[in-house]
């Protein structure tokens, strides 16, 4: 019964974190998120900034060969070095549950903590157990269009909620999964989870 | 062509590669030296001439090196190279090129000698080629940092262990390697014990079941480990020996306050929003995954300009794939051999003591990682490899080599054209250049150089090859007695004609005739114009921005 509790309580924590850090920093008076500026041809990774293109002019420059240069720096490389940038944070485990790194100010917002730290253990049982878990194909090809689809964006803060339902999934799964093994360190864990998460949710509501 | 025969022209190519990345132009580029390769390379000079380092401590066990302290082989490796090739920066720089070089053919050894099953050699030359051209590897061998060195001595330990077990002779060779690797950098002092205390307990039946066969080397190798390493286990207690700890190590609070600590939070629930416990354990957990985030190794690498390359991270954006597929597999795999346990181990350790330090995702402490990750990319290759059909490899095999070739390209102008035009600065390039400036000045007037950013003194002793004996007599920093626990600093030197101090306007412009030397903020345009200062040179960085100015003074002609 009490560990039936736990995982219940450990549930609310996982689902709870995402939706008030986007609440909190999104407030409804200034939608942020739904501005022209966000939602433009000009938050895409397309439009290079001038010191980007002045980088790439300088590096051209370098090379004896024109050619040569061309082939390592042209109009599409300010362009692919964003995009791969936002596609490898974007399946970066750190994004999701420490907001990349607790020192690392990347943009306003983008390393909000999305999930419980600790609940990183129940992502990884989740997909290490990945061929249990119900539509896991689905959620594999979903995931996989938005982060493609995602990665176009400049500024990807605010958009990346629609990956919060497969990753809630995941690290539900997990939590089943983790919680269901006959072990004595099961419950203790999970108690554990769920006081420390409860603290990290106390910091994210009480001292932003 | 038999297969034997193969094998060995590719890892002649393969090596030619590495040494390629490794030695051109290497006294050249990084264009720059940076300070702590000053010091290693001057302090090796110094004890040539005088048994002394810069101190005038006699053969130091850890070397003082402004207020940080070096782990003493790189120096000492250095000196018997100056009488013979000079003392200069290609010098300075090439035992870890030399020891970087070896670390090929020994990654190749090690994975032929634990991988079990069919593909052994594929594997080993896969993994040696990744390695050859793994930008990660390739930087810290071009620059004079001593963890590359102990990475050699770390696989030197650990395959000739495995070998041990088969020629107990080698578990000397072992001791050998795993105590120099021990002595050689700080993070491997945590690494090594515990690597060894693995390898004791993986392989604890073959070593009892064989115990009168073993027991002598055993006990010869832990004898020559224990004498090696115990002079410097006698220093682990001095305030020098830890003092990167305590400065860097995240559970230490007496410089800064644990990451998201929340100080304008004084509310009833303060003890445990702000515990440092809880706030130091989370900070350490992200800082050991970003070891293994995609971001970090695929994209941004180390964020410190001298520890990557431009527009490259620690890996290549293609190997990506072979990565994940690599750790599926080792993941997957449930049979114990010794291949994957080394993988696991390196990986599970090498990331510890970096993930200590407050700096995310730094290179430099977690080099041994590169290690395992290299073998997991080369199994990935390897498995894609074995489960395609054989009709269909030619298409998997051009992409790839073109991606390859792309990639060696972009390795190629990363790391000799576009790395010293845009990051030479971080690399002292001013500093590097300023003697030549200095020998052309006439030798009449004294010479101030700003002390306020940097520790340029030693590049002046080092490019100057000034006579460590008198700067030893002329500059006093520490009693030999307080070597080790001393921190305090005399920042104010003299080197001959010049003093190297704080810029005093007053006294230095209005009263002194002489040159002045400094950066672009201490010597800037306005006081050029405020001091009546004649500039004699700006020493530009290669992107253009000004590194160093040297200006004469011009006081008035009723002082002097």
């Amino acid at each position: 019964m009490f560990k039936r509790g736990l995982v219940i309580f450990s549930q609310i924590l996982i689902l709870s974190f995402w939706p008030i850090s986007f609440f909190l920093t999104n407030q409804p008076t200034n939608f942020e998120i739904l501005s022209p500026s966000r939602v433009s041809l000009g938050n895409t990774v397309f439009v290079v900034s001038p010191l980007d293109y002045d980088t790439l002019v300088r590096s051209i420059g370098l090379f004896k060969s024109r050619s040569l240069a061309r082939l390592e720096y042209n109009r599409l490389t300010p362009i692919f070095t964003k995009y791969s940038l936002n596609f490898f944070s974007l399946i970066d485990p750190n994004n999701y549950f420490f907001g990349f790194h607790p020192r690392e100010n990347v943009i306003p917002n983008q390393n909000l903590i999305k999930f419980p730290p600790l609940s990183i253990i129940f992502f990884l049982t989740g997909l290490y157990l990945w061929g249990n878990l119900k539509y896991h194909r689905l959620i594999f090809s979903l995931s996989l269009v938005s982060i493609l689809i995602l990665s176009f964006l400049n500024i990807f803060d605010g958009f990346d909620l629609i990956l919060f339902p497969p990753l809630a999934l995941i690290i539900r799964h997990g939590l089943f999964e983790f919680s269901q093994k006959k072990s004595f360190l099961i419950t203790p864990t999970l108690f554990l989870f769920c006081f420390i998460s409860t603290i990290d949710l106390i910091r994210i509501v009480l001292v932003r | 062509m038999k297969p034997r025969l193969l094998v060995i022209i590719s890892l002649v190519l393969i090596l030619a590669v590495g040494i390629f990345f490794r030695f051109y132009k290497l006294g050249i580029t990084p264009a720059g030296f940076y300070l702590d390769e000053a010091a290693m390379g001057y302090n090796a000079y110094s004890i040539l001439k005088t048994s002394k380092d810069e101190f005038g401590k006699s053969m130091p066990l850890i070397f003082r090196s402004f207020l940080d302290f070096k782990t003493p082989l790189y120096t000492y490796l250095i000196v018997p190279l100056i009488p013979v090739l000079g003392l200069s920066i290609y010098v300075t720089r090439l035992p870890s090129a030399f020891f970087g070089v070896l670390t090929l053919p020994l990654i190749y050894l090690l994975i032929k000698e634990i991988t079990p099953g069919k593909n052994t050699t594929k594997l080993a030359l896969t993994a040696t080629f990744i390695m050859a051209i793994s930008p990660w590897h390739i930087l810290l061998s071009r620059t004079s940092y001593e963890t590359n060195l102990s990475l050699f001595f770390l696989i030197l330990g650990i395959y000739t262990f495995y070998l041990g077990l088969k020629k107990p002779y080698l578990f000397i060779i072992s001791a050998l390697g795993l105590s120099l690797s021990f002595l050689s950098y700080h993070a491997e002092r945590l690494i090594v014990p515990i690597v060894l205390l693995f390898l004791i307990i993986t392989n604890f039946t073959t070593l009892t079941k064989n115990i009168r066969r073993y027991s002598i080397m055993v006990v010869i190798g832990i004898i020559f480990g224990l004498t090696l390493t115990w002079s410097t286990i006698s220093l682990m207690r001095t305030p020098g020996f830890l003092s990167r700890t305590s400065t860097l190590n995240i559970f230490s609070y007496s410089r800064q306050f644990p990451a998201g600590y929340k100080p304008n939070y004084h509310g009833p629930l303060a003890g445990l929003v702000n515990s440092p416990a809880l706030l130091s354990v989370n900070e350490f957990a992200s800082l050991y995954l970003s070891y293994f985030s995609p971001r970090y190794l695929f994209s941004i690498g180390n964020a410190d300009p001298k520890s990557s390359y431009p527009d490259l991270a620690t890996y290549f954006v293609w190997q990506l794939p072979f990565y994940l597929i690599g750790l599926y597999f080792l993941i997957k795999d449930k049979k114990a051999n010794p291949l994957r346990t080394i993988i696991i181990l390196l990986l599970l350790v090498s990331p510890l003591p970096a993930a200590l330090t407050r700096d995310p995702y730094t290179t430099i402490r977690s080099l041994p990682l590169v290690v395992p990750q290299t073998i997991v990319i080369a199994l990935g290759l390897i498995k894609i490899f074995e489960f395609t059909k054989t009709s269909l490899k030619p298409f998997l095999a051009a992409p790839l080599c073109l991606l390859v070739g792309t990639g060696i390209i972009s390795l190629y102008s990363s790391i000799f054209i576009i790395n010293d035009y845009f990051r030479s600065y971080a690399w002292d390039y001013g500093p590097t250049k300023v003697v030549d400036y200095i020998n052309k000045l006439p030798k009449n007037l004294p010479i101030t150089f700003d002390n306020s950013r940097g520790e340029s003194y030693i590049h002046l002793l080092f490019f100057t090859k000034y006579d460590p004996a008198t700067y030893q007599k002329d500059n006093f920093e520490v009693l030999p007695d307080q070597y080790y626990t001393s921190m305090v600093r005399n920042k104010t030197k003299n080197i001959g004609r010049i003093n190297y101090k704080q810029i005093d306007w007053g006294l230095d412009a209005e009263r002194t005739k002489q040159y002045l030397i400094g950066d672009g903020l201490v010597i800037s345009d306005h006081e050029l114009i405020v001091h009546r200062l004649t500039k004699i040179a700006d020493i530009n960085n290669p992107d253009g921005s000004l590194a160093l100015r040297i200006v004469e003074t011009n006081p008035p002609q009723n002082e002097k």
